[in-house]
């Protein structure tokens, strides 16, 4: 890629259960705080899943917005809103208040479903709950997020499962080397919901105690909750303008694994490809890479086949972890959310470590890192989100060094 | 443009129709969806039993799919230079509402195979396995049909991506109606 | 054992959508998964869930169901000796 065509990060904004915002989201990882914990919010009877919530209810998230009580919202839409704030900020943007086309892109699959779930029986009774009709769907609670800010020239819903967000960022920069915006804001919400909750349950893909992403025992997901945008722009538009670069979108690809619905292929080829392609598309080999951000959900399926990929691309695998034993499996987020925490361990030259790790996997010749490797400077930080489907992207983030 | 249409398959109206003709026409039958969509996988002479596990999405976009990819890919050979690029409005609506259904009331059993369904893109998936496409696969939710803003988005990946040709299309279903326009679509000319 | 075998083919029938298999097409002593009727694992859960659902057995471990569901003579045997309803 040359300069004048490279994707910068410009802003970014993060809410999980560690908390709102990159200064409480690094803390709690630099000090090996995980915000796994037993259900508190979501009113689920399955009460013996421990998820990653984010430690705020739906009022108080309102509270913090200045969101009347005649407004009805979503959770997702009220967590997307939250990051979405921090991001627009960082980057000095607000969209009604420019000419420039800026887009949002947003990846959520749950859409407003913690609410119509609540209310679903009572929508065949009374009329007194329509207006969670509208914010059920996915591109509701986008568009929910988006008047909240007013202005953006360009709104749209990417539903891919747990790639999602990682898809929002490939598809923000398409859209920027095509010119068709000067600005795209993308990335991903998701709140948790009983829905889904029991839905990963009956696939038996549960862990009923913490995670263990690449452990030997690993048994499953802990689900969470969350949301992350990254403000995109060319480096052309961001010189123009007087922004401050935060990091960059160095490469990406989306691949298919075409294998099975819900399991990855044993070989690992959709995985594989995603992350060669990502790798190539960034110019590099894979020996560039300084750290993988796994998509390391836990499940026996999962780390095995994302861990046979590693093996059959990199000559060594470098450090890998998954932050999922910190925040649970926030779906449709977890490529944005996950890509704002690599773009801290590029800032800070820092590798987030995988917890609740003790035994390496026997198919494996690698383990993550799972104590705190001395400080180096980091250049590229590779990052997957493998969804439902098959849909497997990887993206590769740089320092701005 | 850096793409064109190579062929394209029409499911409205009961009608399910292969560029300007119309196969097969079941506008006055009384049947559910799924019957319509059984009558097409008979009448096309299909041999894939998978199907049947299919929710109405992907059912809806399997048939339009073998029609576009009969006698024109190796369904057999695995393709990195072909890609899926989805659109709808609904997303998977159908499904979500069937999953619901074994959620509520009294005995609660919720439907693992349904679950499955509750994601829009796992037609991707589906039409993945079946013509073995590993290349980009892309599902987006719209406000509603929009085809200039869909052109947009399938040049766009066909600019920075090795794609050589993919499956396109807009799949609205739900409320017992399909509105499907999937497409072929191949890139004008092969990346240097 | 003979009417459990017939029953646990229409609900595996009904439950899985094998849409043009009846049970006479099911051989009791084939196996379910990788040859046979080619289930996969999403079928293996949905079959859990009947289980549940039908007679009662709760299972919590997916490789059990692997066990199981060897065939309908062996699951037909593990049935009676565990159902609760």
């Amino acid at each position: 890629m040359n300069n004048g065509n490279e994707i910068l990060v410009t802003g970014s904004g993060i809410i999980t259960a560690l908390g709102i915002g990159k200064e409480a989201t690094w803390d709690a990882l630099v000090n090996e705080r995980s915000g796994i914990a037993p259900v508190k919010y979501l009113q689920s009877s399955h009460g013996e899943f421990p998820v990653g919530e984010v430690k705020l209810s739906n009022e108080e998230m309102r509270a913090l917005l200045h969101i009347g009580s005649s407004t009805i919202t979503v959770r997702s839409s009220l967590l997307g809103i939250i990051a979405l704030k921090e991001a627009l900020e960082e980057a000095g943007i607000k969209p009604s208040d420019t000419k420039e086309r800026v887009a949002l892109i947003s990846g959520i699959t749950v859409g407003g479903m913690d609410q119509t779930e609540l209310v679903y029986q009572k929508l065949f009774e009374t009329e007194a709950y329509n207006d969670y009709i509208d914010l059920n769907d996915c591109g509701g609670c986008t568009e929910q997020i988006a008047d909240y800010f007013n202005g953006f020239t360009s709104v749209s819903t990417i539903v891919t499962a747990c790639s999602s967000a990682a898809n929002a960022l490939i598809v923000a920069s398409n859209m920027l080397k095509a010119g068709e915006a000067d600005i795209v804001v993308a990335g991903g919400c998701e709140c948790l919901s009983i829905y889904h909750l029991n839905g990963f349950h009956t696939l038996m893909i549960l862990d009923n105690k913490l995670c263990k992403p690449f452990d030997q025992h690993r048994k499953g997901i802990n689900l969470g909750e969350g949301a992350a945008y990254l403000v995109l722009e060319t480096t052309e538009h961001a010189v123009k303008r007087g922004a401050v670069s935060r990091g960059k979108l160095a490469g990406a690809c989306n691949a298919c694994d075409a294998f099975h619905l819900t399991a990855s292929s044993p070989n690992g080829i959709g995985p594989y490809l995603a992350m060669k392609g990502a790798i190539e598309n960034a110019g590099l080999t894979p020996s560039a890479i300084d750290y993988i951000n796994a998509h390391g959900t836990g499940t026996p399926n999962n780390d095995l086949t994302e861990g046979i990929a590693c093996m059959r691309l990199f000559d060594k695998v470098p450090p890998i972890a998954s932050i999922k034993a910190f925040i649970g499996h926030t779906t449709s987020a977890s490529g944005a959310v996950e890509g704002v925490i690599s773009l801290l361990a590029l800032e800070n030259n820092y590798m987030p470590v995988s917890l609740n790790f003790s035994q390496q996997m026997e198919e494996l010749n690698f383990s993550p890192v799972s104590n705190p490797l001395p400080k180096k400077p980091l250049k590229y930080i590779l990052s997957n989100s493998f969804g439902f489907g098959g849909n497997d992207s990887s993206i590769i983030f740089a320092s701005n060094k | 443009m850096n793409v064109h249409i190579v062929n394209s398959c029409h499911i409205v109206d009961r009608k399910f129709q292969y560029g300007e003709k119309i196969l097969i026409d079941r506008s006055n039958e009384q049947e559910s969806l799924a019957e319509f969509f059984s009558a097409i996988y008979h009448e096309m002479k299909l041999a894939y039993p998978k199907f049947f596990k299919m929710d109405l999405l992907c059912k809806a976009g399997f048939l339009a799919s073998e029609a576009l990819t009969n006698g024109n890919i190796d369904k057999t050979t695995p393709k990195t230079d072909m890609g899926l690029i989805l659109f709808n409005s609904v997303s998977s609506l159908d499904a979500d509402e069937k999953y619901q259904q074994t959620t509520s009331g009294e005995e609660y059993f919720p439907s693992p195979a349904l679950f499955v369904y509750t994601l829009p893109n796992i037609i991707t998936g589906e039409l993945s396995i079946r013509n073995k496409i590993l290349g980009e696969s892309m599902f987006y939710v719209l406000n509603k049909y929009d085809p200039d803003r869909i052109m947009e988005i399938i040049t766009d990946t066909f600019n920075d991506s090795t794609l050589c040709s993919a499956l396109c299309g807009w799949l609205d279903v739900a409320n017992e109606e399909a509105n499907v326009h999937m497409f072929l679509v191949k890139r004008n000319h092969s990346p240097q | 054992m003979e009417e459990l075998m017939l029953e646990l083919k229409n609900e595996i029938i009904k439950v899985l959508n094998l849409e043009g298999i009846k049970p006479e097409d099911i051989n009791d002593d084939d196996e379910m998964f990788s040859k046979g009727l080619g289930l996969d694992s999403i079928d293996a859960l949905e079959l859990i869930v009947m289980l549940e659902k039908n007679y009662g057995i709760k299972l919590t471990d997916p490789a059990k169901g692997k066990e199981i569901f060897k065939s309908i003579r062996v699951m037909a045997k593990y049935v009676a000796e565990n159902r609760k309803k």
